[in-house]
């Protein structure tokens, strides 16, 4: 039966995939964030004038905040940009898109493996899992780069068993193109281009996989010179500093160390090898890994429900009967994807290591598989607890968490433009602080989501003056109430920690709040009194 | 048969591991009624099983501060305030659960939201305690490659001596219960069950056929120490 209703049941998993990751898209995440902002005004940069935010003509890696993203999300999502407008559907939908194929290629990938059966389950479990739902519903590079990964994979695949050429140039392609989508790529691609035919030389000699390479090759020479060029043009680009050997505990370490010199050496390099070993932590897989409320609190979820613990269990210890000659391949693509992130600044940062989701949901499917074979009430009983930890995920993530992530997404300067609007146009200048938080604690990017949002257009924005923060008669400042010179026919929209002293508000009249999700307040407006 | 060469090369892993310092500062009493039930249990197995194990939760809870005995007044008290049962911060949020909840009506909300949800912040401490960082800073890269080959050699033997896998995982759910832990003291009560496992590591074929990796591992940890 499932192999007769085989697209009818994937249908259906694709259209609760995408209720799943469309609904309530504009509200939850509650803002958009620092990094969306940045891709979401380039892309509409690009779309209006072909330049992006500094004046760039068709940029290979878009400066941002120094951290010269990869390009492709931006100048694939103009068509979005297009379509939806310029609010959050107009940047959020292309993750959807591409979390929405992750689906239909996982299901074609373990059709192509194991059958149908293999193939459903390993697109439910990517559906209902925590760390795709959370990712496809915000413009993350990295969503986009792990489902062109997974394509060139499957291609991979196929040509494994058809051994056609022509599998290998849409694969190369695809992996060349999610190199132009996220930095991690860089370095996980190489890899897998790299080992994947290595595991099976005996099988197809090496030289067989030339197409793979120069294809590759041919499509990431722009992106690699680009590359190159920003190291030459900025040195201490955000993006060069985020590698492990930078971070303050190294450079603290190096220098006010007495050890030997091996043990130096020794301690820099097995920095990463415990980072590596911490992408396989359980808590952060299976009850933490997610971080969306503080620490120690019973609703935080990690990057897989916690039932599915069981079910990758029996998988890894069934590789070779799941995935016969392939197991291999799919242990590696595994075991490959944390280690560029490993080689990276900070705590383990999911982000980055997404690529793992996807062949670690297709030995859950597995697992599921063969649990389902050997014993049915079993299988009924953790299809049951998965489906109640999925629904507690889901109130997790759709009722709580975007109360408390206000301050992760900026809010507030969506809101406060919204609440200007009508007015703005009465005033000659209108001042924003980049701060905000309830003690001024975080910078935002207010001249982003001003432009996004229509206060002025992309070119008013290339034409800024970076010197003044002044963008048309939009000022970026922080404000010290005891310097500042207040003009009449003046806006102000300063951080709650920054409220107007002196008596009667000076010659300033608040004209309301903008509240965080929590209820408190984030913003104060003001407005200069008419004489 | 007890090999004894083995024996010297599980002690040497243990005396280079970070584990090292903490197995010297616990006191005395505690290592010697470790040794007691280790003996008791080795001895006599099923038999008295859940006596011994119920000492070693006591045990277990006392040197993680969580239970206090005062044989003067004989009075025992249980810190409920570190541990997860009533820990302010999970508490709070659970209430802060309920003030949101709004999608359900209220009666159902007091059901829905309450304190069976600690459950999962202690799954999470659980998890963690079993994760394959947490050894490798515990035991070294030696150790912990070592402690997997001896886990594997453990189940692949036909005559499997369960209790070593109870005794080890009661104490990482009893010691997960302390909310702020230290993680040395957390997994000191396993270290009989670490040093047998250790023991094996070294009898099995993955030590037998990749043993020339492991002294480069050996050599690792030792630069590091």
């Amino acid at each position: 039966m499932i192999k007769k209703y085989f697209w009818i049941f994937l249908t259906l998993i694709l259209i609760l995939a995408a209720t799943l990751r469309i609904v309530n898209l504009d509200k939850n995440p509650p803002h958009l964030g620092n990094d969306e902002i940045s891709i979401a005004f380039d892309s509409y940069s690009i779309r209006t004038t072909g330049k992006d935010e500094y004046g760039v003509w068709l940029p290979l890696s878009f400066i941002s905040h120094r951290d010269y993203k990869a390009p492709l999300y931006a100048y694939l999502n103009i068509p979005f940009n297009f379509v939806f407008g310029n609010n959050e559907y107009g940047i959020r939908m292309l993750s959807v898109v591409s979390s929405l194929v992750a689906i239909l290629i996982i299901a074609l990938l373990a059709r192509f493996l194991g059958g149908e059966k293999l193939a459903l389950l390993a697109a439910l479990l990517l559906t209902i899992n925590p760390k795709n739902i959370f990712v496809s519903r915000m413009s993350y590079e990295s969503n986009l780069a792990s489902t062109l990964v997974l394509l060139g994979v499957y291609f991979i695949f196929l040509f494994r068993e058809k051994q056609k050429q022509f599998y290998l140039l849409i694969s190369g392609l695809f992996l060349g193109f999610s190199i132009w989508a996220y930095h991690t790529q860089k370095g996980l691609v190489p890899l897998l281009l790299v080992v994947l035919p290595w595991l099976c030389r005996k099988e197809i000699k090496l030289r067989k996989w030339w197409v793979l390479w120069i294809t590759t090759l041919l499509i990431i020479i722009p992106i690699g010179f680009d590359f190159f060029n920003v190291q030459i043009k900025d040195p201490y680009n955000r993006a060069s500093s985020q590698i492990w050997y930078k971070s303050v505990y190294i450079e603290n370490y190096l220098k006010n160390t007495n050890d030997f010199l091996p043990k130096r050496i020794l301690t820099v390099v097995v920095d990463p090898v415990y980072k590596y070993f911490d992408h396989f932590s359980f808590d952060i897989l299976f009850t933490r890994g997610m971080e969306m409320f503080p620490k120690n609190e019973p609703l935080n979820f990690g990057w897989f429900l916690i039932f599915s613990l069981p079910v990758l269990i029996i998988g890894l210890f069934n590789l070779n009967k799941i995935f016969g000659k392939y197991a291999s391949w799919v242990v590696c693509w595994c075991l490959l994807c944390p280690i560029v992130p490993s080689l990276t600044v900070g705590e383990v940062a999911s982000v980055r290591n997404l690529a793992f989701v996807i062949p670690t949901i297709l030995i859950m499917a597995g697992g599921f598989l063969i649990l389902i074979k050997k014993s049915k009430i079993l299988s009924i009983g953790l299809t049951i607890l998965i489906l109640i930890n999925f629904f507690l995920f889901g109130i997790a993530y759709y009722v709580h968490f975007p109360k408390i992530s206000g301050d992760n997404f900026q809010y507030g300067y969506k809101q406060a433009w919204t609440y200007i609007k009508p007015i703005v146009k009465d005033y000659e200048k209108i001042i924003i602080e980049p701060r905000f938080g309830i003690n001024g604690q975080f910078v935002g990017l207010p001249r982003l989501y001003l432009g996004y949002f229509g206060a002025f257009n992309a070119k008013t924005m290339q034409q800024r003056d970076n010197k003044l923060s002044k963008i048309g008669k939009y000022w970026i400042k922080n404000i010290d109430w005891n310097e500042e010179i207040i003009e009449k026919k003046s806006l102000y929209i300063v951080s709650v920690s920054n409220p107007k002293a002196g008596n009667g508000f000076g010659t300033l009249e608040l004209l309301t709040v903008i509240r965080n999700t929590n209820n408190e307040v984030q913003f104060l407006i003001y407005k200069t009194l008419e004489n | 048969m007890i090999n004894k060469f083995d024996t010297i090369k599980v002690l040497i892993v243990l005396l280079i591991s970070p584990f090292l310092v903490k197995i010297f500062s616990m006191p005395l009493g505690i290592a010697l009624i470790t040794l007691v039930l280790w003996f008791l249990i080795v001895k006599f197995k099923n038999k008295i099983a859940w006596l011994v194990f119920l000492i070693l939760i006591l045990v277990n809870l006392y040197i993680n501060r969580l239970l206090y005995f005062d044989i003067n007044s004989w009075k025992v008290s249980f810190d409920l305030e570190q541990s997860f049962f009533k820990y302010p911060g999970i508490g709070e949020a659970i209430i802060r659960y309920r003030q949101e909840g709004l999608w359900i009506p209220y009666l159902l909300r007091n059901i829905f939201y309450s304190s069976y949800l600690i459950l999962f912040s202690w799954i999470s401490l659980i998890m963690k305690l079993l994760s394959p960082i947490f050894w490798v800073k515990m035991i070294g890269f030696s150790g912990f490659s070592l402690m997997v080959a001896g886990i594997i050699h453990f189940f692949k033997t036909k005559n499997k001596n369960y209790f070593m896998v109870w005794w080890f995982l009661l104490i990482l759910i009893t010691s997960s219960l302390r909310v702020l832990g230290d993680s040395f003291v957390a997994i000191y009560l396993t270290l009989p069950v670490i040093i047998y496992w250790l023991y094996l590591g070294f009898k099995s074929k993955l030590f037998e056929n990749y043993h020339m990796y492991w002294y480069i591992l050996f050599l690792i940890d030792l630069l590091l120490r």
